[in-house]
């Protein structure tokens, strides 16, 4: 674990160093309560640190303060150097953020113990941090396909629409269904269904780039995302996505499944006012347009206009 | 008073036995000090109380930390007289105070020098 030690006496600071070096700790020391604030906020800093309270630029009090106002994680533990020995001072120093303090001359022994203490808070905090975010994307992916769900997909397509607002990119929006699932299902049973979805999810995957987005809308239903920086060319996108599931059988413990996918299409241009929701239904009614007319294909809704209104097919 | 022995003991406990750290500080010591003195001057002269008792606290932090907790002690009374703002007293003891310092590095050195190994 990496240790930070600010400490403006050259003396002090040598016998801190050495010290930590002897205990097996990696090091970064600097004189200045400034460089050590710098430090603490910037990127991957050092988990512990043992600040003087006392120094010419900055004092440690202060270090704790700003950072603690400033930057909630990582946890760095704060152990404050200190010749203060008032309780008024001691109060001051742990309610501007310090965990612990040490009063000057620090015994080695305590001094080991208590950073020893300041591990174990940021190995249970970064513990905890893990476990949050491990909950965090569980909330968030479908937990078959290990794709996005329906809300974080949605999410998705909010925050891609005004970041497409924002560049000033086009945005193409897919919704595909596997076509007959549920004949899949009645004949091969749900365990199949369900490989034949995660299949699905991971060939989708196969097609995109790894700032697209794909989640899993409905049962069988799948939503796609492509930001596109130059004019997007949605039959392009759909055609390749549609290609890439029918192309090869499914091997599916020993079965070779034909499986085929109806993608409907929508795009989003820079100057246009359709929000996202209306930017799935638009999707949706192509994909409607594509199953009604036979299934196993891909529309663009733009390009409909242009077609013969659809067969009553179901 | 405490021996040099005595001082050379726990001046180790404090390096946790290591010598060649010990060496290193003892070393440093004398132009540490002399930095601090030179602020410690500074402030005298511009009847700062505030850098005054800065100085003389810094003092007292490296030498209680190094193990010389009497000098230490000697450095706190600099500090409460700085902090009255009896300046030409405080400094007076200050330059006792880095008299003795520099003679006891000396000495706790030579008796470092001739401990014998694995002590």
């Amino acid at each position: 674990m990496r240790v930070l030690i600010a400490e403006d006496n050259v003396l002090t600071r040598r016998m801190l160093e050495r010290t930590f070096e002897r205990w097996g700790y990696e090091l970064v020391s600097t004189p200045s309560g400034k460089e050590a604030l710098d430090l603490l906020l910037g990127p991957d800093p050092p988990l512990i640190a043992v600040v003087d309270w006392m120094m010419g630029d900055l004092d440690g009090v202060t270090v704790c303060r700003r950072l603690r106002a400033e930057r909630t994680e990582p946890y760095i533990y704060i152990i404050l150097v200190t010749g203060r020995r008032s309780t008024a001072d001691i109060v001051a120093g742990l309610e501007a953020g310090a965990d612990d303090y040490i009063v000057k001359p620090f015994n080695p022994e305590e001094l080991r113990v208590r950073v020893r203490a300041g591990e174990r808070i940021v190995r249970l905090h970064q513990e905890l941090v893990n476990a949050r975010e491990k909950l965090r994307l569980q909330a968030l992916t479908d937990p078959l396909t290990q794709i996005w769900n329906h809300k974080a997909i949605l999410d998705r397509l909010d925050s891609e629409y005004e970041r497409a607002q924002r560049e000033g990119i086009e945005l193409v929006v897919a919704m595909m269904d596997v076509d007959r699932f549920k004949q899949i299902n009645d004949t091969y049973g749900h365990q199949v269904g369900d490989q034949v979805l995660v299949e699905t999810a991971a060939r989708i995957r196969d097609v995109l780039r790894p700032y697209d987005s794909v989640g899993r809308y409905g049962g069988e239903e799948f939503l796609v995302i492509v930001p596109c920086q130059n004019p997007a060319d949605p039959a392009d996108i759909g055609r390749r996505l549609w290609q890439r599931i029918r192309g090869t059988r499914y091997k599916l413990d020993g079965l070779h499944l034909r499986v085929t996918v109806s993608v409907g299409l929508s795009v989003w241009h820079a100057s246009e006012d359709i929000p996202p929701p209306q930017l799935v239904q638009r999707a949706d009614q192509a994909l409607y347009y594509v199953k009604r007319n036979g299934r196993d294909n891909y529309m663009v809704y733009s390009h409909m206009a242009a077609l013969p209104a659809p067969a009553n097919a179901g | 008073m405490e021996t040099t022995r005595t001082l050379l003991h726990r001046c180790l406990t404090q390096v946790e036995g290591d010598t060649g750290l010990l060496e290193e500080l003892l070393d440093m010591l004398p132009s540490c000090l002399e930095d601090l003195m030179a602020s410690f001057r500074k402030a005298v002269v511009d009847h700062d109380a505030t850098a005054a008792h800065e100085a003389a606290h810094s003092v007292k932090g490296m030498l209680a930390n190094v193990g010389f907790f009497e000098l230490a002690e000697l450095a706190y009374e600099i500090e409460q007289l700085s902090k009255a703002s009896r300046f030409s007293v405080a400094l007076e003891r200050m330059e006792e105070l880095a008299e003795k310092t520099n003679a006891t590095v000396t000495e706790v050195r030579k008796l470092l020098e001739n401990m014998p190994c694995g002590c």
